[in-house]
């Protein structure tokens, strides 16, 4: 049985692969457009890919490939001109799966996240000086969520952090960005076992921040972590609108919208410049503020709306 | 409870020693059958375990089915509040509905709500009309840290918020629970009723077991009881017979068998004993009959012992006093003070003779008393008429109270034993003493006494002095004064006329004799018959004399021919008819001696006399004084006189046929 999957598995990949190459190459005869590969179904992608093509240009080719094995033929062809020819992959495998294919058009992996991109950092082929290669974050810059917890506790300078091993490369950026912060960065061995460290923050912190890391992504430990605060009568901050709907108090996340808008930009940029310069990372920017009000007026806040809070956010940039 | 025991100890206490206890005096009132008693016994316990289990358990298992149904009610609750704490913290609504979905999916609640102070308000589940149906249980959503809500925490970590942020309310339909709690109830009813019929069918099974050998022992008891000695009780234990095998020594071991083995036991012993005790009562019995043969022999052979000795001494008196009296017209003046006391001795023979008698006439029981209605008046005209001369004579004072009265008895017995009372007392009163005869009414008797006021009996005396021969203060036996047989012959009429002769007397105070008779009413008094005809003279009458003895034929002769009779004798039977019967002569009286020669019965010649001379008068002299031959003469209804026949008395005889014939 276990053998049986594994064939099929092995001859999928291979006809996913062939499929991958016939449509890049027919694209690339196209000339410019964008190409948009997707490997997955999830709702945030289907989302940033409708978004995606809502922005495009009513000439430009538009090419939306579906890696998913036995689904991979390009459906939906968008005719007429493009400035150049972009690709652009959406989520991570189907990130892992272009900057693996040979090309020279430019490549944007977009809807990755850090640990993504940390993830895909050590691949030879995100290296290779030839391409032009842009990575859109999803995630707004840790600055921007401290703006917004500047914006909603101005008093409060106390921060509890709770992290992984794993979480380090965001762990780092929030120390660059949280100069003036009292920052209480607490490590649990994994995401399931966050019940000491917890305990311990709550009582040293002013408001928790959910990182987008191992716990970030588990339901199970955000709603440990918005318990604890909860329970403490904390605020809990975090970069996702399940976070505020679960119990945080507010988030500094990016819409579909605006990230295929800078993905589309940066593909833009990507093809202007004509000359590899290796990686270039963004972050989600401007970042939109999602607030829970029942949470607020259980801790007993009284903040302004969501768009005020956004453009407080944006203006700190 | 304690006063009524002190009530109970005091009469005890005050209780003689010998009395039985007061618990014992009193009655046990006892039920109507011991079967009935075991039945209620075994049945009321049974009856009230069985109802108190079935209630317990009942009224657990309702408990337990209402704990349950809250519990799970509460659960449900609890749990819903549980996972809403968040969401309703985060005012997440499509979580919250979707946490009410869930509870609503598992069935045990029809609505859920959720709600808080904030204005948050879910609920699931349709809003059912008839609250009644419905069981509310609410629980509050408080905040728990996730990390603590786990199965190993510590001690009272589960809830780590303590004010509650929202309410969570579930509702149960209690129509199944209601079904479930009739069920129950039913259930419990119904094992209930079983439990009782068993106990029901058990306890009579083992009631009728118990009281049937009870019922079978009580049977034997009464069996012995009545006499029947040979009843059984036929009640063993189950291993009797291999008890027997093993060893008939040991006792039965169940308590009814012992018991009826202990009655079988008794029942033998009283059967053997009955058995002795009839045997010794039949051995006794035989020894008392031989010894009352012996004893009737012993009387028989007495009175047949004076019979003969008053007849063999009859017969010479009777002779004696004839020739005396022929003798004495005849007698010189020398020899007549020696023909007197001749004729006196004679006399005294006679009288002693007479009573002799009369006592063998008693202790043969042959005499019947005529029971009729007396008059004490004539009966005391009679005694004084008879004793009236005695007493002047003795200067002794007689008087006679009769009140009135009559009783019952017969008239002629009675005079013998007032006329003997009243002898006595005449002879032992000393000139110028009173003798007083008087009659008393005690209810519905009579009581007449004879008083004296002579020197009294001293009590030693009192009890023997009716005995026969026995006399006081006449140890020289004068005759004169009696032979010491007339209270004896008093006692002996008085207990015949179902009577005695009580005695009350003392030293130099006189001494009353009494006897007691039932009262008679006037009607019932006979009246007196006229007094005998006055001797009529005796010449012409023509006598009949029949004797086998020749003295005495020829002193009858010689005495009837001296008072002018015209004698004829017979010293056969033969003879005797063939007088009667020549028809040339009549005859006025015929004297016969019963026993004749050749054992001719004088019966029979005074019947053949009767055929052949009716108008002859038949008077049967006798000598026998045997208890056959009295019964038979009485029987015969002939008249007798006794051997010897006192002149006077057959004179005074003779002159009555005399006046009845001249009549």
């Amino acid at each position: 049985m276990l053998a049986d999957r594994f064939l099929t598995l092995r001859r999928t990949q291979r006809a996913f692969v062939a499929l991958a190459c016939a449509a890049l190459l027919c694209g690339g005869a196209r000339a410019a457009g964008l190409t948009v590969l997707v490997a997955d179904e999830s709702a945030a992608h289907a989302d940033f890919v409708r978004q995606l093509r809502d922005a495009q240009d009513a000439d430009s080719r538009f090419d939306l490939i579906h890696l998913v094995a036995g689904e991979n033929s390009p459906d939906e062809h968008m005719a007429g001109p493009a400035p150049a020819g972009v690709t652009m992959a959406v989520g991570l495998s189907a990130a892992r799966s272009a900057i693996e294919r040979p090309g020279q058009d430019p490549l944007v992996l977009a809807m990755l996240s850090r640990l993504d991109y940390e993830s895909l950092k050590g691949t030879a082929a995100l290296r290779r000086p030839e391409r032009q290669i842009g990575v859109l974050l999803r995630e707004p810059a840790m600055a921007d969520q401290l703006a917004l917890i500047d914006a909603l506790l101005p008093a409060k300078r106390r921060l509890g952090v709770v992290a992984t091993a794993e979480s380090e490369p965001i762990v780092s950026e929030l120390l660059r960005a949280g100069q003036g912060w009292d920052l209480q960065v607490e490590y649990a061995p994994d995401a399931k076992s966050l019940a000491a460290v917890l305990r311990l923050l709550v009582s040293h912190s002013d408001a928790l921040l959910v990182l987008p890391d191992k716990i970030g992504d588990s339901q199970a430990a955000t709603l440990a972590v918005l318990r604890a605060g909860a329970s403490a009568g904390l605020p809990v901050f975090g970069t996702s609108d399940g976070l505020v709907r679960s119990g945080g108090l507010a988030a500094a996340v990016s819409t579909p919208g605006q990230l295929a808008r800078q993905a589309n930009a940066l593909g833009r940029k990507l093809a202007a410049s004509g000359t590899a310069t290796g990686v270039r990372v963004e972050v989600a920017t401007p970042a939109t503020v999602r607030v829970n009000a029942t949470v607020a007026r259980g801790l007993g806040l009284r903040l302004p709306d969501e768009g005020e809070l956004s453009a407080r956010v944006s203006a700190l940039r | 409870m304690t006063a009524p025991s002190h009530r109970l100890a005091a009469p005890a206490a005050i209780a003689r020693a010998g009395d039985p206890p007061v618990a014992e005096r009193r009655a046990l009132v006892v039920g109507a059958s011991l079967q009935r008693d075991l039945f209620r016994l075994g049945v009321v316990p049974c009856v009230a375990v069985a109802l108190a289990l079935t209630g317990w358990f009942t009224q657990g298992r309702l408990a337990t089915l209402e704990a349950a149904f809250d519990a799970e009610g509460q659960a449900v609750a609890r749990q819903v509040a549980a996972m809403s704490d968040l969401s309703l913290y985060a005012g997440d609504l499509p979580a919250l509905q979707n946490v009410a979905n869930a509870a609503l999916r598992g069935g045990q609640v029809t609505r859920v709500e959720i709600s808080n102070s904030a204005g948050i308000y879910v609920t699931a589940g349709p809003k059912t009309a008839s609250l009644a149906q419905l069981r509310m249980f609410t629980a509050p959503v408080t905040l728990r840290e996730a990390s603590r809500a786990n199965a190993f925490g510590p001690a009272g970590s589960t809830a780590s918020g303590e004010t509650p942020i929202g309410l969570v309310q579930t509702f149960r339909d209690t129509t199944a629970y209601d079904h479930e709690r009739t069920r129950s109830l039913m259930a419990g009813i119904g094992v209930a009723v079983i439990a009782l019929l068993a106990a029901w069918a058990w306890v009579r099974h083992t009631a009728r077991a118990v009281a049937q050998p009870l019922r079978r022992i009580s049977r034997t008891v009464a069996a012995l009881e009545s006499g029947r000695f040979d009843a059984r009780c036929n009640v063993v234990a189950e291993d009797e017979g291999e008890r027997e095998a093993g060893a008939r020594a040991r006792r039965a071991r169940h308590e009814f068998a012992n018991l009826a083995h202990d009655i079988n036991r008794l029942a033998e012993r009283l059967q053997r004993n009955r058995q002795a005790s009839e045997d010794r009562v039949r051995e006794a019995t035989a020894v008392a009959l031989q010894r009352m043969a012996e004893a009737e022999q012993a009387a028989l052979s007495r009175a047949r012992f004076l019979a003969a000795a008053s007849h063999d001494l009859r017969q010479p008196l009777h002779a004696m006093g004839l020739f005396i009296d022929g003798l004495l017209p005849t007698a010189s003046t020398l020899q007549r003070p020696a023909v007197l006391r001749l004729q006196e001795a004679t006399e005294f023979m006679g009288v002693l003779l007479d009573d002799l008698l009369e006592i063998s006439r008693l202790d043969a029981q042959v005499l019947t008393p005529a029971i009729d209605g007396v008059a004490l008046a004539t009966l005391f005209d009679q005694l004084e008429a008879r004793h009236a001369a005695p007493a002047a004579a003795a200067r002794v004072r007689l008087l006679w109270r009769d009140r009135g009265l009559a009783v019952r008895s017969d008239a002629a017995l009675l005079l013998r034993i007032v006329g003997n009372l009243v002898s006595n007392a005449v002879r032992h009163t000393p000139p110028d003493g009173t003798v007083l005869v008087m009659a008393r009414r005690r209810g519905e008797a009579v009581r007449i006494e004879v008083r004296d006021s002579g020197i009294g009996i001293a009590p030693i005396h009192q009890s023997r002095i009716f005995e026969e021969f026995y006399q006081v203060a006449n140890t020289e036996r004068d005759r004169r004064q009696g032979f010491g047989l007339g209270l004896a012959i008093c006692s002996r009429i008085a207990a015949l006329l179902g009577t005695r002769v009580s005695v009350r007397s003392a030293l130099q105070a006189g001494s009353t004799f009494a006897i007691e008779l039932p009262l008679a009413s006037a009607r019932d008094v006979v009246p007196a018959t006229p007094g005998l005809p006055a001797p009529a003279p005796l010449a012409g009458l023509h006598c009949l004399v029949v004797d086998d003895d020749p003295a005495i034929l020829d002193g009858s002769r010689t005495l009837l021919a001296q008072w002018g009779c015209q004698v004829d004798c017979a010293s056969t039977r033969a003879e005797a008819l063939a007088q009667l019967g020549s028809g040339g002569a009549h005859f006025d009286v015929v004297l016969c001696d019963l026993q004749l020669a050749h054992d001719e019965d004088g019966m029979e010649v005074l019947a053949a006399a009767h055929r052949l001379q009716p108008d002859a008068l038949p008077v049967l002299v006798s000598g026998a004084t045997g208890p056959e031959a009295l019964q038979r003469l009485r029987q015969g209804g002939v008249m007798l006189l006794t051997k010897p026949v006192a002149p006077a008395k057959l004179r005074a005889l003779l002159s009555t046929r005399r006046s009845t014939v001249m009549a």
